[in-house]
């Protein structure tokens, strides 16, 4: 297969196809394009993205482009699935615990400044966003600004996957973990990915074995940072404006959709092991996950361990 | 003594066609030849791509006086990609 990498979106794109050199180089060509593009428009770290407009525009119907009204509308489904565990409009608790700034420059820095004085302020629920589909229009409530980061991820992977199928028999976008695979390599019965250990990420904690469509991992020891000497991490419990305290290191979801496996995989990190089987029986939508301990153990459904390669 | 040569004549006949059908017989079910005009098709495994030059020149673009020109991109053949999943 062709691979071809680089950096978007604060992290690691991978893209592979199966194909002749000079068609997947096109494809690859046209899949970076969509993604470098789509992240302008759903970053929240420039003013200039259509994202930062419409937060600006709280209170006031915003004329949104078919992809953002796509996203915004997918993002209040998830939101009711999840019984508001996934949740765009805790924006402002980002900013509180210092998430301000991009990953990467957040890193650059060391640590965030200390805004602990500020407490959690109420809030719209997302759930009062107004969405007019026939004229794309968007209303977001007064004094509601909202991130769309993972979501917007999955949403983009799985959309530059579909541009790279039509130069390949067999594709996958990898951003940064979160996946979308197309068809299945020659010979092969199924993809292969390997799951990190969350608390060393260059060592490989298992394999999966996995059909096309999606795969995405929350973790709360990735895009970590200190604040006022306090290690804070980007999942925010919407329930208390505070990074999750979970039993999980990290969550996996194995799912048709990105943006279902993206959403699931945060909210059943954020609401542990009983509410997260409760939230995943009811919301009708069929995925397998597989969650990790503190102790590295692996657990998961009967169906997800199918997933698990035993060598 | 007649008898005798009549004899030994029509045994000679008779042992001689007996002869020639069994060995036409054994030729003609015996495995046949493999054609030299058939095809076979062997699967070889890809050959990896080589590595860039850069790599053992620290990718500053000249390595012992040679300029080289930067990749203009970094795709590459594997036989199947490294995909891993742990949250970004």
């Amino acid at each position: 297969m062709e691979t071809f990498s680089f950096r978007a979106m604060n992290t690691n794109i991978l893209l592979a196809a199966q194909g002749t050199p000079a068609r997947t180089r096109e494809g690859f060509k046209q899949a970076r394009q969509f993604i470098e593009g789509s992240e302008n428009r759903f970053t929240r770290f420039s003013n200039a993205s259509e994202l930062s407009e419409l937060n600006r525009s709280s209170g006031t119907p915003f004329h949104a482009s078919i992809d953002m009204f796509s996203v915004v509308s997918t993002a209040q489904r998830f939101f009711h699935l999840t019984r508001g565990l996934f949740d765009p409009s805790i924006l402002p608790e980002l900013h509180r615990v210092g998430y301000d700034m991009s990953m990467d420059r957040l890193r650059q820095q060391g640590a965030a400044p200390m805004f602990e004085f500020l407490v959690a302020g109420e809030h719209p629920s997302f759930s009062e966003v107004e969405l007019d589909e026939r004229r794309s229009m968007i209303l977001l409530p007064c004094g509601m600004s909202i991130d769309l980061g993972g979501i917007a991820k999955g949403w983009i992977a799985e959309q530059a996957a579909l541009i790279l199928a039509d130069f390949s028999s067999a594709c996958a976008v990898n951003a940064g973990g979160d996946m979308f695979l197309i068809g299945l390599p020659d010979g092969e019965g199924q993809w292969t990915v390997e799951l990190e250990d969350p608390l060393q990420p260059e060592r490989t904690l298992t394999t999966l074995k996995v059909n096309p469509g999606a795969v995405a991992t929350s973790s709360v020891t990735k895009r970590t940072w200190k604040q006022g000497g306090n290690q804070r991490h980007h999942l925010i419990d919407p329930r208390t404006g505070e990074p999750a305290i979970t039993d999980w290191l990290s969550m996996t979801v194995i799912a048709a959709h990105a943006c279902e496996a993206e959403v699931f995989a945060k909210a059943l990190l954020i609401s542990g092991p009983l509410e997260g089987e409760d939230i995943a029986r009811a919301s009708g939508i069929r995925f397998s996950y597989l969650a990790v301990d503190r102790d590295l153990k692996i657990w998961g459904t009967h169906k997800s361990i199918e997933h698990v390669y035993v060598q | 003594m007649k008898i005798v040569k009549r004899f030994t004549h029509y045994w000679f006949v008779i042992v001689s066609v007996l002869s020639f059908l069994a060995g036409w017989g054994m030729l003609a079910h015996s495995l046949k030849p493999v054609s030299t005009s058939q095809t076979t098709t062997i699967n070889t495994a890809a050959l990896p791509s080589l590595p860039l030059i850069q790599a053992f020149g620290g990718g500053s673009g000249t390595t012992g006086g040679l300029n080289l020109a930067a990749p203009s991109n970094s795709q590459s053949t594997v036989g199947l990609p490294r995909l891993r999943t742990g949250g970004s």
